[in-house]
């Protein structure tokens, strides 16, 4: 069954690599049913050339978790200031760390206070 | 009254202060903790979790293969299709911020629904403990 796709609130991006790498993917291993709902996926989805960051070349080094597909994938959705939407937790969790060494704000949840104060806002 | 072993760097006063700015500049300025941008990037497993069978209706499967069976296994017990289409509609908020997150995490042990933040239970204390940063940190939220 092809459900109709109504997300009328955001406007949907993917690069380059991104598009041609689902396609052979898609090309490869997909049924009828899911072939169906590519087509139509992409023809909602507005394919925008590679372009990194500069943020993304300055604060991220390739390795490990950090490939370079990923980095294309994630520095384009940078580029065009848009999040990202990704199972990818390898890469989200090493770039994290990878970032968060250098001095930036980030706030952490470390421990716990045993006291009876409390904050209302 | 308040006893925390790793302490090195830290006083006590300074954490409280530094959650209350937090938390001044999370309700004055709550759009530096939200994308404010009308698009969204999709990864290639954004994509395939899109139009994936598994994801469509195909997860009550036992597969012969084990990985595939626990996969079908959490599809069953959380549905990915419905998060995406929330997502891309709009009306869940990614998180822009790790603070929005922990922020949000803290509200939610919170019983009484509200964005109270118990204090008793939790402190927030960034990695770099530097007040010039912060105020750039600030003033940034006020003037970008």
């Amino acid at each position: 069954m092809i459900e109709v796709l109504n997300f009328s609130g955001k406007e949907l991006i993917c690069s380059e690599t991104a598009a041609q790498s689902f396609q052979s993917i898609i090309d490869m291993l997909a049924g009828p049913g899911e072939l169906a709902r590519s087509k139509e996926l992409m023809e909602r989805v507005r394919v925008v050339p590679d372009n990194i960051s500069e943020r993304t070349k300055k604060l991220l080094t390739q390795g490990g978790k950090i490939k370079e597909r990923s980095m294309i994938i994630f520095g384009t959705g940078d580029f065009m200031k848009a999040p990202t939407v990704t199972a990818n937790r390898g890469f989200v969790l090493s770039a994290h760390n990878q970032v968060s060494c250098r001095p930036q704000i980030i706030v952490t949840l470390i421990k716990k206070i045993h006291g009876p104060t409390i904050a209302f806002l | 009254m308040c006893q925390y072993e790793n302490s090195r760097n830290v006083s006590f006063k300074f954490v409280i202060l530094y959650l209350d700015e937090a938390w001044i500049a999370y309700y004055c300025f709550p759009f530096f903790f939200f994308s404010s941008s009308n698009t969204l990037n999709l990864d290639v497993t954004a994509l395939i979790a899109y139009i994936s069978d598994l994801t469509n209706g195909g997860a009550n499967y036992t597969f012969q293969e084990p990985i595939l069976s626990q996969q079908a296994e959490w599809e069953r017990s959380h549905p990915t299709k419905p998060i995406l289409e929330e997502l891309f509609k709009g009306n869940i908020q990614e998180s822009t911020s790790r603070l929005r997150i922990n922020l949000e995490t803290a509200a939610n042990h919170d019983k009484s629904g509200t964005m109270a933040l118990l204090v008793e239970n939790y402190y927030m204390v960034p990695y770099e403990l530097n007040r010039d940063l912060l105020y750039v940190y600030l003033l940034s939220c006020v003037y970008l």
